[in-house]
Formats: structure tokens, sequence, C-alpha cells
């Protein structure tokens, strides 16, 4: 609901987060499979699991190339994917053989210039403090990540972020949470509540309050709302 | 010591446009465009809003919390000057919010609600992109004076390039990873906020005030203190003055 209605209607083909969810769920890896099919030359992804420097892992990798690119930044703790963790922002490389961008990776940049990629975009899948970790979009031929096509990586981000936090946080009991994704102040302010409450982590909170606005069957905007209008208590509910 | 206008102009645009230092925060300094706003014009409140790219505006900063409010509402229900005049690029102002313009009854209602009279809505620009609008809201029914609107067209251009120039601009996507960056700080300053409403019992605009005065007051970067009272790195309490 909070996604914009009058730009969907201007761009009817761009997807939108809710609906990849619903479409992908935790699927990670057909979620990602789905961005490099909706990209058009985009030639592959891959996905590092990151609270912390250095990674953790690689949750998934499209190809070969991706499979390297992810590969070399664990192994080398340099190139896009570490830069868009650290300064929580993406970092978008259009063109690998630009000497500014192996200036900045003196390792990495020739490294997956050579593996065959020749564009990459790292884009951190974070919703606030609350960071799972970094998508690789890469080309195989320079040009930038633009317009309707940025959007539609960005909101494939969106998604896969919280593919990601469902994946990392739930356990069966708490079921399937509400998949929407809202940006509304007042979530992410009950967010903090909750993880205050909980004494748990901010991605543990997110997931709370969207599953018990799943379970209430109620707008996890609502539910935030009761929150920060002190009408509940995280921390008074029955497990 | 009063200091005369221009002076404030002055040290209001130098300030401005000092980004290039290493503790540079996003998040503080569209915060300072919205209070310079309010102190240098003749206005109440100012907000910031820009693009989240996504085809989305997204309310970066505020001046107060009723301000903060009200373009939440407008940006949610995607109607008001702030998004008429995103789309459009212009500048777009309501200058008496009580005869209701149809493009926008609920929000003139919403904003006559919070007090609000009139509101003017000024394009960030960036060559032929329009990456935000600056929000001025007026108590008082009536036009933004010729010196004021270019006054704040200038405040609203120089905060453009400052976002800008945070980095050396070594390559054309640098606009995208910058916004996005700030959109993320704003999540996060929204989440430290509700911790220490919880943990100290304060309402939303204290909150922020308290993170804001001890970033200032140890030099350090407001995303950066926010990041570490949700991370459990800074007790809440510690932020307090005089401990």
């Amino acid at each position: 609901m909070s996604d914009a209605a009058t730009t969907g209607a201007e761009y009817p083909g761009r997807p939108r987060a809710a609906e990849l969810l619903a479409t992908y769920g935790p699927d990670v890896a057909a979620m990602c499979d789905a961005c490099v099919a909706y990209l058009p030359g985009m030639s592959g992804v891959g996905v590092a699991l990151m609270t912390r420097l250095p990674a953790q892992g690689v949750r998934y990798a499209s190809d070969r190339v991706s499979e390297r690119i992810e590969e070399l930044q664990v192994v080398l703790g340099e190139g896009p994917c570490v830069d868009a963790f650290s300064a929580g922002q993406p970092v978008l490389a259009a063109d690998l053989g630009d000497g500014a961008w192996a200036r900045r990776w003196p390792v990495f940049a020739p490294e997956a210039f050579a593996a065959g990629a020749r564009a990459l975009f790292a884009l951190p899948l974070q919703v606030g403090a609350a960071r799972v970790g970094v998508m690789d979009l890469h080309r195989r031929a320079p040009g930038g990540l633009v317009g309707e096509e940025l959007a539609a990586a960005l909101v494939f981000a969106d998604a896969t972020t919280q593919a990601l936090l469902i994946e990392a946080h739930v356990r069966d009991s708490d079921g399937v949470p509400e998949l929407d994704q809202s940006f509304r102040a007042v979530v992410h302010q009950a967010t903090g509540v909750v993880k205050a409450q909980l004494n748990i982590s901010i991605g543990d909170a997110l997931v709370r309050l969207r599953a018990y606005a799943y379970a209430e069957d109620r707008p996890i905007e609502d539910v935030a709302r009761d929150v920060m209008e002190r009408r509940l208590r995280f921390d008074e509910l029955s497990d | 010591m009063s200091i005369s206008r221009e002076q404030a102009v002055a040290a209001a645009l130098v300030e401005l446009a000092d980004t290039l230092v290493v503790d540079f925060d996003i998040a503080d300094f569209l915060h300072t465009l919205s209070t310079r706003c309010v102190e240098l014009l003749d206005v109440q409140a100012a907000g910031v809003m820009v693009t989240d790219q996504r085809g989305q505006l997204r309310v970066m900063a505020s001046s107060s919390e009723r301000a903060h409010m009200l373009e939440l509402f407008e940006v949610e229900s995607e109607q008001g000057p702030c998004v008429a005049c995103f789309h459009s690029g212009q500048p777009v102002s309501d200058a008496d919010l009580r005869i209701v313009d149809p493009r926008w009854a609920s929000f003139s209602q919403h904003a006559g609600q919070a007090g609000f009279t009139a509101v003017h809505a000024l394009p960030m620009r960036l060559r032929d992109e329009i990456i935000g609008v600056l929000n001025l809201f007026s108590v008082q029914p009536g036009g933004l004076t010729a010196a004021d609107t270019f006054l704040g067209q200038a405040l609203a251009n120089v905060t453009t390039i400052g976002i800008l120039q945070q980095r050396a601009i070594h390559h054309g996507e640098v606009v995208v990873e910058q916004l996005q960056g700030a959109l993320n700080s704003r999540v996060v300053i929204e989440q430290a906020k509700g911790v220490l409403f919880e943990r100290l019992n304060l309402d939303m605009h204290d909150a922020f005030e308290l993170l804001r005065s001890y970033a200032r007051r140890t030099n350090r970067r407001l995303t950066d203190v926010a990041l570490d009272v949700i991370d459990d790195r800074l007790d809440s309490a510690a932020l307090l003055p005089s401990g």
C-alpha cells in the first residue's frame, strides 16, 4: 500500500517487492534468477551474507563469473561488495576497465575483469541497521544501471533482503510473517522499540513485528502504531 | 550579539557547502538545511524529501515533528504540493490551504490540523534530474516574498551540490549511491529513536534531539551514534548530558 500507486500506473512493468515475495517467497535463488532475467543484458548475480566484515559466506551465485566475484571479495577483503557493506550504500561500477576502479580495488578489479565481469553493481541488503548482506549484479559488457532498470534492481534487492531476514530469523513456530515491504517511519521506530523490549537484534525485531502482524492479520503499520502509542508491548506477549 | 541577515545567509551557505569533511553525515546535513530555512525565511517549518529511485519520495528531514507528520502523510497519500513539485520539477505553492484545492483536499485538511496555512515546495534539481524537494510551511496565508523564494531555491541548490560533493565524483552513479545511503541512514535514525523511546521514555522529537546533541558533543556522525545505540555498543542512558 505504501508502494507508489501513481508511479505504478506510469510504469506498469515495474516489479513490487510485495509481489516478488508473494511469487518467490523465501526462495533466494529463484528471486535472484528472476532479477537477472528481468534486467536486460545482466549476466549474473551473487549474494554474500554479511552482518559484519568479512563476509560470512556466499548465499547464492547464478553462474561461474558470479561465483568468482564473490570468492575474490571474500579472499581479498576488497571490492564493491565490501565497500557497499561498509558504507551502507550501493557501489555502481559501470566499467571495471575504467582506471578509477582499478585504483580503488588494485587486486580485485583486474581479477574480476579477467574473470569476465565488465560492469558490476553491488547493492546492500539492509533495512536501516538490520543488515543481511550484499547483492552483486554483473554484466559482461560495460554500461550503467540507470532509470527503470535501477529501480527494478533496487526493488529486487528489497525483496531479497526480506527473504533473507525471514530465512535468518524465523523459527518454525513463528509461521510465515507478513511479507509486505513497508517504508513507513512508524514501522522503523516500532522496530527499535521491540528490539529494546525484547533485547534482541534489530533484524530479529523486524521479523517479530512482521510475524505478529501476520498472525493477527493486521497491517504492520497498525501494529507499529499500537507499539508507539503504548497499547502493545512485545515483552508482555505470551510465547 | 546579533548578526545581520546577510551574515546569517552567508554563514548558512558556507555551512551547507562545507561537506568535504571526513565526518560528513547526510542525515544531519539535511536536518541542518531544514533548521536554517526556518531561521532565515519567513516560514515556521521546513522539510526535505528525496527520491528513493524506485518511484517514491521519502521524508529525509524535518525541522519539527508536526511538519514531519504532515510530510509523511503527503508522501504516503501521494498528494500535495511537494509531490506535485517533484513530478513537475517546478516550484509549487499553495498560498492559502483554507481554500481547498481539489488536487490535494485531504492534504489541506491535514495541514490545517497541523496548524499550517501555506506551503511552498521548491525542487532540488541536479542537471535534468529532480532528486528531491525542499518544503516550506507557513502558519500565515500568502506567498513567499521574491527574496525568500530566491534564497530558498539557493539553499536547495547548495544542498543538492553538497550531497554530491560528499565524495570525489569519480563516476556518474555517485548520486544514486549517495541518495540510497542517505535513505538508509534515515531508517537507522528512526530505529534508534524507537530504542530511546523504550529505554528512556522519550518522544520522537526528544529522541532525535538527544541523538543529535550527543553526536555534536562527541564529534561523531549522527548515523554512527544511531547504529551504536541499536547494536548495544552505546548504552542509551550514556547519551544523556552529564551522565
